[in-house]
Order: C-alpha cells, then structure tokens, then sequence
C-alpha cells in the first residue's frame, strides 16, 4: 500500500490497471507518456516500463491478466531477440504463435493498426457528440403501420418486432423451464400447419377487435412461435389485419382488417 | 406561386419549409417535388435557400440530409437549454471507448468477424458486439465461409443516422488519415 501511494505522489500518470481495457491500451499509455512516434520506441524501456508497470500492482486481477502477461512474454521475447540476435530462437513453433507478435516490425505494425481505428473512434465520438444535441421532431399521435407487399414497416425498423418477439420469447422461456423441470420434455402436438395457424388466428381475431402480439404467441413452444410470427406477417401482407404500435414503450397491438 | 383562399402567395419555399416542419420522417427530393409540383431542380434551390437562412443566429433549426431525405433538427448550441424538455431516460447514452473503436473497426472493413475485431483491439468483443447489436447499429451481414464459418458483422443505416454521416462516401472521408 505504502509504495502505491508513493507513485501516486511522484507520478501523475499513475493509474491502476484496471483502468486499462487490455495489453494494448497499457502499452499506448506508456507510449504516448514517452511522448515518442510508436515507430521510434525503444522497445527495452518500453518492456522495462511495461513490466515496471505490473510489478507495482499489488495484484493482478486472475481473470484479465492473461492478456497482460502475454504482452510481457511477447515483449520479452522481443527484447531477448535484440540483446542477443545471432541466438537461435528458443522458442519452439507453436509457442511463438502464442505471442502477439514476433518481432519488432509486427509491433509496430500492429501498433499503428489500432492507433489509426483509436484516432477514427475519436472522430466519431466528436460526430456522436454533435448529433447528440441535434433534436428531432418526435412522433406525433398513434399511426397504423402498412405493410405494403415488399414487407417493409413504413416508418419502423424490423428489429421493433424483433424485439418484441425476443422479449416474449423470454418469458417463455422462463416459463417453459419451470414446466419443463417438473413432467419432462414437452412434445410437440401433431398437426401443427401453417394453414391451420392461419385460421387459427383469424378465429381469435373475430373474437377481440384488437389484441396484442403476445396473445398469439405467449402459449406455444418454440417452433409453434415462430410459425405464428410467420403467419401474423403473411395476413399483415396481404391486408387482412394491421399491426399498430403508439410508440416504442407500448405493446404491439393486432387488428382486424375489413 | 401558389394562392391559398385569403389569397395570400406562399413561395414554394414556404411550402417545403411547412412540409419539412410536419413531417415526422425525412423527405426525399421526389417527395418534395411531388406535393409542391415543381421541377426537382428548383426543389433544390429552395432547399439551398433554407439551409442558407437557417444559419442566421436567431435560427433554432439546421435542414439535415441523410441518405432517407431531408429532415429539420434542433440546432446543437441550442442543445443545452432545450434538453431541460426532456428526461434523463429519453436522451442517447454516450457510447464507451470501446464501443467506438469497434464500430471503427467494423466500419473501416466491413464485413469482419468477431475475430478479426478481437485481434487488432487485443480484447475480447463479445459484450461490445451485443451492446452494438442492440443498439442496431451493427448488423450479422452472413458467414465467413472456412473453419467454424464465423459470423460477420456491417454497420446498419442507423448507424450513419447517429453518426451523422449522410453516405457511403461521406464514410470513407472519415477513414481518410487527415485528422
């Protein structure tokens, strides 16, 4: 504890390694601390800050720090090529695909790599920034949503219904793992067709004028789910009913068309 | 020109600006040309003129162009005052560092798998992935054909709506090493 709040004091950079996502992210930091271009780093003090580095944790979390000792195997292995170059590579084949890189140029490379996606990340945090305080107008009263024949969803993406069939998907789950834990494995009913969900669904719509999506789907199993879907989206095609939702936060509701 | 019952002449300007001011989606050009009958060409010149007078300090509005059309938006400076409308929950949380250099990743070479992304950030991605699929800014674009047929991953059109770019060439500018 003691020498951690000593570093703290000597050296403004000092940051737990926590705060760095990955190898990569600490050996930039370092980098960018010697304030030099990643092609002129000399790569024994950046191993000796490196290790420097993981030294000083008083401990390295278990489950991240493979990651961060690859790094220092590959860094050695680098240092160890260029203190003694004429010895043969003590490594044997597979171990040396184990590393990052193999050697200095490999580094470097890679280094550049992920400088130039880090510079254009930036570029769209600034974008991000500015789109975030431009407002549009936002939807105005509930609107029913035409499905002309391409099937495609006026004014909605297909990943609303997307996610509605995942969300109710989950709670079917949840469901069916309770049941499933007491009788067993669930069969399948015979006879189920695509025709018969076809009327199956027109039946239940001549009893409700308007119902949710969930009410077709909640009560069957997996494959029974999405053969519903499938058939709410051919009548939807073909103009027989209507899928309307108010907005984003509200249920999707089915109507009978006339 | 055209004359409402009072009489009074609106320039077709006013009426794309009225029609830009209602519409909850963005107006393509054909769009606008079809309800103010008029050649697209002139279409532009009045969306020139707007963008022009919209600049004006004592405009709240900027005229927006994606690749879906032309859209009005709140202007950014405006942006301080104005969110105090809204709540907390209803304004976009801010992506995180490596989220954003993911999607640069999956932007610059699109498609990639989740590999090829893992390998360059030397981290694993899949949280980020799911975060970004979410979000509905990454889409699955297929499979690498090969060992274990990996999934690839594209950027969605959502993604160029956030982001502000309006196409395709506007993205590759981005990846240009101009800072």
């Amino acid at each position: 504890m003691e020498t951690l709040l000593k570093q703290e004091q000597v050296d403004p950079y000092y940051v737990k390694l926590s705060a760095f996502e990955g190898p990569f992210d600490l050996l930039f930091h370092l980098i960018n601390k010697e304030e030099v271009d990643i092609r002129d780093i000399s790569l024994s003090k950046i191993t000796d800050q490196y290790l420097d580095y993981l030294h000083s944790l008083p401990q390295l979390n278990t489950d991240r720090a493979g990651d961060f000792l690859v790094m220092a195997a590959s860094l050695l292995y680098l240092k160890s090529q260029i203190l003694l170059p004429q010895a043969p590579s003590f490594l044997q084949g597979r171990e040396e695909e184990a590393l990052f890189f193999g050697s200095k140029e490999e580094l470097v490379r890679h280094l550049l790599e992920y400088n130039f996606y880090k510079s254009v990340a930036a570029k769209l945090k600034n974008r991000e920034e500015e789109q975030n305080k431009i407002f549009l107008r936002s939807p105005g009263p509930p609107k029913i949503l035409m499905v002309n024949t391409q099937l495609n969803f006026y004014g909605y993406d297909l990943g609303v219904l997307q996610q509605a069939l995942l969300n109710i998907r989950e709670r079917k789950h949840k469901k069916e793992a309770k049941k499933e834990a007491e009788r067993g494995k669930i069969r399948l009913p015979d006879g189920i067709s695509f025709l018969k969900k076809v009327r199956y669904i027109a039946s239940r719509l001549k009893e409700c004028t308007t119902c949710f999506l969930e009410d077709f789907l909640l009560k069957f199993e997996k494959r029974e789910i999405i053969l519903t879907f499938a058939a709410l989206l051919e009548l939807a095609k073909r103009g027989k009913l209507s899928l309307h939702q108010k907005d984003n936060s509200h249920r999707i509701q089915v109507s009978k068309k006339m | 020109m055209r004359g409402n019952d009072a009489g009074q002449k609106v320039t077709t300007t006013a009426i794309i600006e009225a029609a830009l001011f209602l519409s909850q989606e963005p107006l393509p050009l054909d769009k606008l040309g079809q309800i103010c009958g008029v050649p697209l060409a002139v279409i532009k010149d009045s969306l020139q003129k707007i963008k022009a007078d919209l600049a004006r300090n004592e405009r709240g509005l900027v005229l927006l162009e994606t690749s879906k059309g032309f859209q009005l938006g709140t202007k950014p400076e405006t942006a301080a005052c104005v969110e105090k409308l809204f709540t907390a929950d209803q304004i976009n949380t801010p992506l995180s560092q490596a989220a954003l250099e993911t999607l640069a990743i999956i932007a610059a070479k699109q498609p990639v798998t989740r590999l090829e992304i893992e390998n360059i950030r030397g981290v694993k991605a899949d949280g980020v992935i799911d975060n970004l699929l979410k979000r509905g800014l990454i889409r699955i674009t297929g499979r690498k054909e090969g060992l274990g047929r990996p999934l690839l991953y594209g950027v969605t059109e959502k993604f160029m709506h956030y982001f502000g770019i309006k196409d395709s060439k506007e993205l590759e500018e981005l990846m240009n090493l101009d800072t």
